[in-house]
Order: C-alpha cells, then sequence, then structure tokens
C-alpha cells in the first residue's frame, strides 16, 4: 500500500468520525426540539453525506493512483466521481423526500450541516512504520 | 383552482431547471479548477501526492456543499413542492 493511500485513509477516517458526530448531534437535537420523524429526517441527511464522501474518497485515490502515469486519465476519474456525487445525491434526495415522505427541510439541515466537517481539515502525513 | 395548482407546477419545474444548471455548472467550474491544479501539483512535485490528495478531499468537499444543497432544495421543490402545499392551503381557506 502507497503512502499516498495511508495518508488518505487517515483523512477519511478522521472526516468520517465528524461526520458521525455532527450528525447524531443535529439528530439529537432535533429529536427534543421536534419529533421522530425530523429526527429520522436528519439521521438520513447525515447519511446522505457519509456515503457522499466516501465515494469521493474513493474517486481522488484512484485518480491520484493513475495521475501517476497518465494526467488525462486522472481527470476523467475526477470527473466521473463528481457526476456520480451529483446523481447519488440527487437519487437519495429523492428517495428520502419522495419515498419515504420524510420532512424535506430536515433532511436538508442535516445534510448542510454535516457539510461543515470539511472544516475540520487536517492532513496527517506524519510516516508511522508498519501502521496506518 | 386547477390553472393556479398547473401554474405553481409549471413555475416550479422552470425554476429546479434554473437551480440544476447553475448548480451544476458552479460544482463543474470547481471542480475543474480544483482537480488542474492537484494534477499540476503532483507533476510538479510528485513526493507531495499524500498531502495534496487529502486537502483535495477538503477543499472539494467545501466547494461541493453549496451546489449540493442547491440540489437538495432543487429535490425538495421537485418530490415536496411547499408552494402547491400553500396554494392549497389557501384554497381551503377562502372556500
Amino acid at each position: 500500500m502507497s503512502f499516498a493511500i495511508v495518508v488518505m485513509r487517515r483523512v477519511v477516517r478522521r472526516l468520517l468520525i465528524v461526520q458521525m458526530l455532527l450528525t447524531v448531534m443535529i439528530a439529537f437535537l432535533s429529536f427534543i426540539f421536534g419529533n421522530i420523524n425530523t429526527m429520522l429526517a436528519t439521521l438520513y441527511g447525515g447519511s446522505i453525506t457519509l456515503v457522499a464522501t466516501l465515494l469521493m474518497a474513493w474517486r481522488i485515490s484512484r485518480a491520484g493512483e493513475v495521475a501517476y502515469n497518465d494526467k488525462q486519465q486522472g481527470y476523467i476519474e475526477i470527473y466521473i466521481g463528481a457526476m456520480q456525487k451529483f446523481i447519488l445525491i440527487s437519487v437519495l434526495m429523492a428517495i428520502g423526500m419522495g419515498y419515504l415522505k420524510l420532512p424535506p427541510f430536515a433532511i436538508l439541515m442535516g445534510f448542510a450541516i454535516t457539510q461543515l466537517s470539511f472544516i475540520a481539515n487536517k492532513v496527517d502525513t506524519q510516516y508511522v512504520p508498519n501502521g496506518d | 383552482m386547477e390553472a393556479a395548482m398547473a401554474t405553481v407546477y409549471g413555475s416550479t419545474a422552470i425554476s429546479v431547471g434554473i437551480i440544476l444548471g447553475f448548480a451544476g455548472l458552479g460544482s463543474a467550474l470547481g471542480w475543474g479548477l480544483i482537480c488542474s491544479k492537484f494534477l499540476e501539483g503532483i507533476a510538479r512535485q510528485p513526493e507531495m501526492r499524500p498531502q495534496l490528495m487529502g486537502q483535495m478531499l477538503f477543499t472539494g468537499g467545501l466547494m461541493e456543499a453549496f451546489p449540493m444543497i442547491v440540489l437538495g432544495m432543487a429535490m425538495w421543490f421537485v418530490f415536496a413542492n411547499p408552494f402547491a402545499a400553500a396554494v392549497i392551503d389557501a384554497a381551503k381557506t377562502a372556500s
């Protein structure tokens, strides 16, 4: 496994932990100030961010790997990833609002607040032998 | 009542089209800039790749947050139209 992948795993792990904490926090608050339906909607919104982050991390890792040999292929990987994310979020939002009939504003709140996790920006490039 | 609802749905559909168009445009421009700098950085300093990949994930996520929230709002207008609900409420109050 290359060192870039090790660093990427650290970054994604940290990001996912922050996103999960934010999701749980907003769900708890929405349960206190709203009802169980609002809580489920915020949990659903937060989960959309988690899935989208995993997808983006996977695509960026692939782009970084292929960009060594072929810069053009790196561009293609990133653009495919961006399109996939756009479609994935549209479909998940549509399922939540249209099929599951969850409160749309609560889904958006859960989704928007978990996006704040990207501000928790820290890339740890410290080398640890035989460890990630 | 039906004419009013048709107007609301029609206007919402046009608005959603415009919203999604601009969200997609913003997202594409942002990704274009970010990934061109990322790949330039790797080509210039390959040893910086781990740092750049991590930073790209954060920058891409932050940049895409706004188009994605706008996308969510567009989905709200399509699948749970709040304007149509307001028209129905107004009609019920009037009758």
